[in-house]
């Protein structure tokens, strides 16, 4: 469609805005939507450093009083404190208040706070299953039977239409997390464009798209998706005006202050958590935006620093309560209740200036002024070329709280612009312009064992995969590994795609985010985000093969179970060794091609992630002994992580390894997840700082893309395990996001502790 | 030795290698490539290092080589940090060491040498070129008991502080800090006295003795001659630190 942002639409609705653009910088925003201009245009780069920062205010921390309490019951209840059984929407449950006089900023996904909604419309077993395991009251009846009786759910839809080897492959868990059991977000709405422009202004766009369509001759088949999806768009928007309404907002017009343009913003983003069951629940980038309406109202007079960190530690207690009702299983992929409120901070605008507004500073000064937790997912787009003072508060921020994940800004602003944001734990999009079918990850470790033993599972010796030939020989040879991988890492994209455009069209249709879409373009861009786990194992199996002796163990069967090396130590990902990185990247890079070869669902770009979440965990719990020496049943490394162990050298050289795999080939993003002791790092607090800002710009100039930045002594971990009521809010970074140490799972808690800790 | 590969020796020479640490943060100033080299002449009770004594022991590597382990991960050392060489001594393959340096030079990278700095007077000035700085660890105020800790003298480790200062080098002065041996207040005074004599002193580093390195003395078939004893008291090490500092207004004791 050629008509989005329509531009008389908008123009129209400049004449309504009354005052609320006076004082801003005019330009191309004004006629069209296009928040990335307005920022341009608007912004005001920060390069001092933080000490301008101030701390909570008296409002402020009587909210926080309120807040603890109910965080409290929350712990004591054993991690739910209850659930709203009427099915979540935006206009299901009443306006929700935690200590209405003390709160700057309005609105909760429920009634009340930490109150859980439902979405039985993604699927109906989770829902039963979740309120089940937690002891709660159970749907009630009218409910259970609409979703099962009249309405379909998507999970419903997808296991309807899924194919005979897609149910194999999931069995095996050779390709799983997939989201078809529950609605899951696949976006990140532009929340901003609310605040900026009202919701009427959006409206009229839309409806303009619509008609456009609308209006051809001959509609096809997507044609006609589109039609239905532009109808529940603009139904969502009167939802959300609605829900202003409810909250004494007027949400049709824009914000004319900067608290209006806190809470717009807030409302379109709980509109959206209310509509959708969340894994994730981005927000985008924000912090610039709203501090141009800071800005504006302190030149006014009408704002105080303390006025203006009052507005973000408010907005980051909502956040901090974003809650979604999950099962036992969740958890043991996602452990400790993640909901990937990611805010993405810093970075660089086209023109070369810092888009780090002081209010960046402000989002991370939260970690201070009320206490770390592992909400919002704090991430930071770094590019070399960022402020020093940004870049030393990071780092300081960074060490002292374990909270934060860098980004690498100069990777992704050729790629997607600077109004590029995270979303999840690592996926860029240009906000308000892309959505991602969200694919979770194929176990390329499987895959390989797979062709090993010629489509067999190593565990249960079913065929997975039909007509391929296992080994025959004692040993390993490496060409004929590599052969056989490559087959089976052909078969097993192909499958994956299948269950891919199965679970998307699905989603689409029975769990459409309204809400995100109505606050994206019409004419998107889409991307199939597929994902590989076990990339340092194979890599290490391949170099086992390749520079070892490997010899197989079979069973009575003739299944091959295990591996033995004869042939001494070889040379390991993470070490900056290219003997071994190479095979790294060689895995991923294959396995990307063939994905690429296979269609997805309206146009999508095919990308992958080397991301595994917490679910590295419970990946290597189904998977078999591996050539490389790892134990049948181990977790694998994170993400992109090399094996625990492997790194000889230390973390510069690990980083370096790491960074070889290319974006090019995993544009979903690649991600290391790594622990320093801070004794290792540097004598002093200062030289701490120092180097890991030193480290962070050299990670990030060789081309690494993610980090995960955990400095903590591996003893305070263990004691955390041991004695867990010392330790409440100790945060720890795992792939992707952040979370409570204690309210992992005691497995996932042994993983992080027997991770490679760089200390010396 | 054949003819060509004397030559390459002289171009490129060999050396053992311990080991390499990509991300050192407590050898020198920033984010530093340390490298390894074993052997030792000194046997200092305290030593956390034991294995690094023995000469000949590691990998034996042309300097090329355990450079290009460097190359490649320069960015990370070229804001603040750079190439440290420890060991070990370090002087004990004064060549190879040397060539290590002038290689890093060429990659633009800061030089340091961790050394006890006796072997100093066997080597020319032109040795010192491209080392921009030295830590020179100073085991003890006493030349007696200088000579009983660590089995050598104390005046040619002064004196290479001495002549480093007259070559223009920074200096960087590391000292453990041992229950029973260097914990005393008249020790500490001494100390002082030595440090204010060295021009080029930038930095004193003080260290607290860990039995950590307990467990290598076990395994290299040695009894530890510390054992027993255990990481000096806060008391001692901020005691420590304010006689120096007292000392020594103008020089950072971290």
């Amino acid at each position: 469609m050629s008509h989005m942002n329509e531009l008389g639409a908008i123009s129209q609705s400049i004449g309504s805005t009354e005052g609320a653009w006076e004082g801003f910088a005019g330009g191309p925003w004004q006629s069209a939507i296009d928040t990335q201009d307005f920022i341009a245009r608007n912004i005001r780069p920060w390069t001092g450093d933080d000490t301008f920062l101030t701390g909570a205010t008296d409002k402020t921390k009587r909210l926080m009083v309120k807040v603890e309490e109910v965080l409290r019951a929350e712990r004591d209840a054993g991690g739910v404190l209850g659930a709203s059984l009427e099915p979540s929407a935006i206009l299901a449950h009443a306006p929700g208040f935690i200590d209405k006089e003390n709160e700057t900023i309005f609105g909760l996904q429920t009634e009340a706070p930490l109150k859980r909604a439902v979405h039985p419309r993604g699927g109906l077993r989770v829902v039963k299953q979740a309120l089940h395991e937690h002891g709660l009251e159970a749907l009630p009846a009218h409910v259970e039977k609409a979703f099962s009786n009249w309405a379909k759910t998507h999970n419903q839809a997808v296991f309807d239409a899924y194919p005979a080897d897609v149910l194999a492959a999931r069995r095996a868990m050779i390709i799983t997390g997939l989201p078809d059991a529950y609605g899951r977000g696949r976006l990140t709405g532009d929340f901003r464009r609310v605040a900026l422009y009202g919701v009427d202004a959006l409206e009229r766009v839309k409806v303009a798209d619509k008609a456009a369509l609308g209006a051809k001759d001959e509609l096809s088949a997507e044609d006609i998706e589109a039609l239905g999806e532009l109808g529940e768009q603009i139904r969502g928007l009167h939802e959300l005006k609605a829900l202003g309404e409810a909250h004494g907002c007027d949400l049709s017009r824009p914000a004319t202050n900067a608290r209006e343009a806190f809470q717009w913003l807030y409302l379109a983003y709980l509109a959206a958590a209310k509509q959708s069951d969340g894994a994730a629940t981005s927000i985008g980038r924000i912090g610039g935006f709203l501090d141009i309406y800071i800005e504006r109202d302190m030149e006014r007079g009408l704002l105080d620093e303390a006025g203006a960190q009052e507005l973000w530690d408010q907005l980051t207690i909502k956040l901090r309560l974003i809650r979604f009702m999950r099962t036992k299983a969740f958890d043991e992929l996602f452990s400790g209740d993640p909901t990937w409120v990611t805010i993405s901070l810093g970075g660089m605008g086209q023109d070369g200036r810092p888009l780090c507004s002081k209010s960046d500073f402000r989002v991370l000064h939260c970690l201070s002024t009320l206490g770390p937790a592992p909400e919002p997912n704090l991430t930071i787009l770094w590019s070399q070329d960022l402020p020093e003072g940004f870049k030393k508060f990071v780092a300081r921020m960074s060490i002292e709280s374990r909270a934060i994940q860098i980004e690498n800004d100069d990777l992704i602003r050729p790629e997607h612009g600077s109004d590029a944001a995270i979303s999840c734990c690592v996926s860029p999009m240009a906000q308000g312009k892309s959505m991602q079918y969200f694919g979770a990850r194929c176990n390329l470790l499987k895959t390989l064992l797979h062709a090993i033993n010629g489509g067999r599972d190593e565990l249960s010796g079913d065929v997975c995969a039909p007509g391929f030939e296992p080994v025959s020989g004692d040993y390993l040879e490496f060409e004929d590994v590599k052969a056989r991988f490559e087959a089976m890492m052909k078969r097993t994209a192909k499958v994956y795609m299948k269950a891919l455009n199965i679970l998307h069209q699905s989603h689409d249709l029975h769990a459409y985010e309204a809400i995100q879409f109505a606050l994206h373009d019409t004419d998107l861009h889409r991307t199939m985000a597929c994902g590989i786990a076990g990339l340092s194992h194979v890599a290490d199996s391949l170099s086992a093969i390749k520079y070892g002796k490997v010899r197989v163990v079979r069973d009575e069967s003739g299944l091959i179970t295990g591996y033995v090396n004869e042939g001494g130590a070889f040379p390991r990902y993470g070490n900056n060794d290219a003997r071994a990185d190479d095979l790294a990247v060689w895995a991923a890079q294959t396995f990307m091609a063939e994905l690429r070869k296979l269609k997805a669902r309206r146009n999508a770009v095919v990308t992958q992630s080397a991301l595994t979440i917490t679910s590295n965990v419970v990946y290597g719990q189904h998977t078999g002994a591996s050539p490389d020496g790892r134990k049948g049943g181990k977790p694998f490394a994170p993400g992109a992580n090399p094996s625990n162990g492997a790194e000889l050298n230390g973390f510069v050289a690990a980083g370096a390894s790491v960074a070889r795999i290319p974006f090019s080939d995993c544009a979903d993003g690649i991600s290391w997840t790594v622990s320093f002791a801070p004794s290792s790092l540097g004598r002093t607090a200062q030289e701490r700082v120092d180097n890991l800002t030193s480290f962070c710009d050299g990670y990030m100039s060789m081309g690494g893309y993610h980090a995960n930045l955990n400095v903590i002594d591996r003893a305070t971990l263990i004691d955390a395990d041991r004695h867990p009521e010392k330790y409440p809010n100790l945060c720890v970074r795992v792939s992707g996001y952040c979370v409570l140490f204690y309210r992992l799972t005691p497995a996932q808690r042994q993983d992080v502790i027997s991770r490679t800790f760089h200390e010396r | 030795m054949p003819r060509a590969l004397m030559e390459e020796q002289q171009d490129d020479p060999r050396g053992f290698v311990l080991s390499h640490e990509s991300a050192g943060a407590l050898d020198g100033p920033g984010l530093r490539h340390v490298v390894f080299l074993s052997g030792c002449q000194m046997r200092c009770h305290y030593c956390h290092n034991p294995e690094s004594w023995r000469a000949g022991h590691g990998a034996w590597v042309k300097a090329s080589e355990a450079l290009s382990k460097v190359a490649g991960l320069a960015h990370f050392y070229r804001n603040g940090g750079g190439l440290t060489l420890s060991g070990g001594e370090p002087l004990l393959q004064a060549e190879f060491c040397h060539a290590l340096a002038q290689g890093a030079k060429a990659m633009g990278l800061h030089v340091a040498l961790d050394t006890n700095g006796e072997l100093h007077e066997n080597l020319p000035d032109s040795f010192f070129d491209p080392i921009d700085m030295l830590l020179l660890d100073i085991k003890h105020s006493d030349p007696v008991a200088h000579k009983e800790l660590t089995g050598r003298d104390l005046a040619p480790v002064l004196d290479c502080a001495r002549r480093a200062s007259a070559l223009g080098k920074e200096i960087w002065v590391r000292h453990v800090v041992v229950p029973g041996k260097t914990d005393s207040c008249e020790h500490f005074e001494r100390l002082a006295g030595l440090l204010q004599a060295i021009p080029a002193l930038a930095r004193v580093d003080l260290l607290p003795f860990h039995a950590m390195g307990s467990f290598k003395w076990a395994s290299v078939g040695m009894v530890d001659p510390l054992a027993g004893v255990e990481a000096p008291s806060e008391e001692a090490m901020t005691t420590g630190r304010a006689i120096l500092r007292q000392a020594l207004p103008s020089v950072p004791v971290v």
